[in-house]
């Protein structure tokens, strides 16, 4: 495939961009086994392969089927469906290599290490002594930082699960005083002028319409061939 | 069994947000500002024990929570981890999934040397991997037992109940 030149790359459009990464994308040739891979499993949804710059033996990488940049593109059912074959990957990797424990492992952007335009999950086997790192460092939080943290995130959160803050509770009103006087009296069914009403049509020929009128419908739907119909009734 | 997470989930301590499955916390020793925590709410110790259903919500809202990382906290990146057992790094008695914000020169490294594997080492560990994963099996969701009613109870009636049903035969046309 002819690759276009830097100054089409410049004219595009994001969609065409993404288009054209997408027909680059590595990851979906070896989906479709265009470039082969040593594939470990797959699923309607998911396809598993062994990476081959692997942090230890077993290394896999869940794919999507579909090519997708980054995790929050994702629909909800896949991503569950994904991350339940990353858990039985683990456990796999557990039996299989007589493992201490695995690493789940998601980078989102270039900066937590995303080096592929094509989301995925790597699980790898980790044994006490694999110096593979991947330690977290621990930070202590005083007390105003995490209350600090609280105040920006729980909105979000709030949100992401629909829960309702609740409000302080009102001081409660006394209850409305009700109308005594009859000299302005409300909108009742007495005062609305006779003109307003219209005579309702009888039951009767409501029923009647409305037979008709699905049966015309019928009929142009099917597109029934009255000739033919007259032949088969001789 | 005295669990720190599942005392801190019962006491509600600095939790932003609970329900029946799972719950999420603010990590009390973060890497970054901007670290999460969500844990099942029932007592797993690593992640194989969370049942299938759970673990699918648990990395949903993963997702979602990353996404509010993003944009509540600006960050650049966000990684999603599950340290599976102490030699992946997990700390704590109870499976959990981390969150991190990203920021460039955060300094933490989470990126591991590639190893240089011949293609028939390559080839062992997918023969080993692929005897398990041909095997592999996911909870299938289970329907909501029915209740069947026991019919025979018709044929047990006591006599003035069967003398009723036959005089009401009686009584038809």
């Amino acid at each position: 495939m002819p690759q276009p030149t830097e100054e089409e790359l410049q004219s595009m459009s994001p969609e065409q961009l993404a288009e054209l990464q997408k027909k680059n994308c590595i990851f979906c040739k070896i989906i479709k086994e265009e470039v082969p891979s040593k594939k470990v499993y797959d699923d309607d949804d998911c396809y598993c392969i062994l990476d081959i710059n692997p942090a230890a033996p077993g290394h896999v990488l869940i794919l999507p089927r579909e090519h997708y940049q980054i995790m929050p593109q994702i629909p909800e059912k896949l991503i569950g469906s994904m991350f339940k074959v990353s858990k039985a990957i683990s456990q796999a990797q557990l039996k299989a290599f007589q493992a201490q424990g695995t690493s789940i492992f998601v980078a989102n952007g270039v900066i937590a290490g995303q080096k592929a335009p094509h989301f995925m999950i790597h699980v790898f086997p980790r044994t006490e002594k694999d110096n593979i790192g991947m330690v977290l460092p621990q930070y202590k939080l005083t007390p105003e930082q995490l209350n600090d943290l609280k105040n920006v995130l729980q909105p979000g959160i709030n949100r992401i699960f629909g829960v309702k803050t609740q409000p302080k509770p009102e001081p409660e009103q006394p209850p409305l005083p009700l109308p005594q006087s009859k000299e302005e009296p409300a909108m009742g069914v007495e005062n609305i002028p006779e003109e307003l009403f219209e005579p309702q049509p009888r039951k009767k020929e409501t029923r009647k319409e409305l037979p008709e009128e699905d049966f015309t419908e019928e009929l142009t739907e099917q597109d029934i061939d009255l000739d033919k119909m007259r032949e088969l009734y001789r | 069994m005295a669990c720190q997470i599942c005392e801190a989930i019962n006491e509600n301590k600095n939790i932003l947000y609970k329900d029946e499955d799972i719950a999420i916390m603010i990590h009390n020793l973060p890497a970054t500002f901007g670290h999460l925590k969500i844990y099942p709410v029932e007592h797993c110790t690593i992640i194989e024990q969370v049942p299938d259903k759970t673990v699918e919500k648990m990395f949903v809202t993963a997702n979602k929570l990353s996404t509010l990382l993003f944009e509540a906290m600006n960050a650049q990146g966000t990684n999603i981890l599950v340290q599976n057992g102490t030699a992946a790094g997990q700390t704590e008695n109870h499976a959990s999934i981390d969150i991190v914000a990203r920021k460039e020169g955060d300094n933490i490294n989470l990126q591991w040397a590639p190893l240089k594997l011949s293609e028939d080492e390559m080839s062992t560990a997918l023969l080993k991997l692929t005897a398990f994963t041909k095997k592999m099996g996911f909870e299938e969701e289970k329907p909501e037992p029915v209740e069947i009613k026991d019919e025979t109870e018709i044929l047990s009636l006591t006599p003035e109940e069967e003398n009723y049903l036959i005089k009401q035969l009686d009584r038809m046309p």
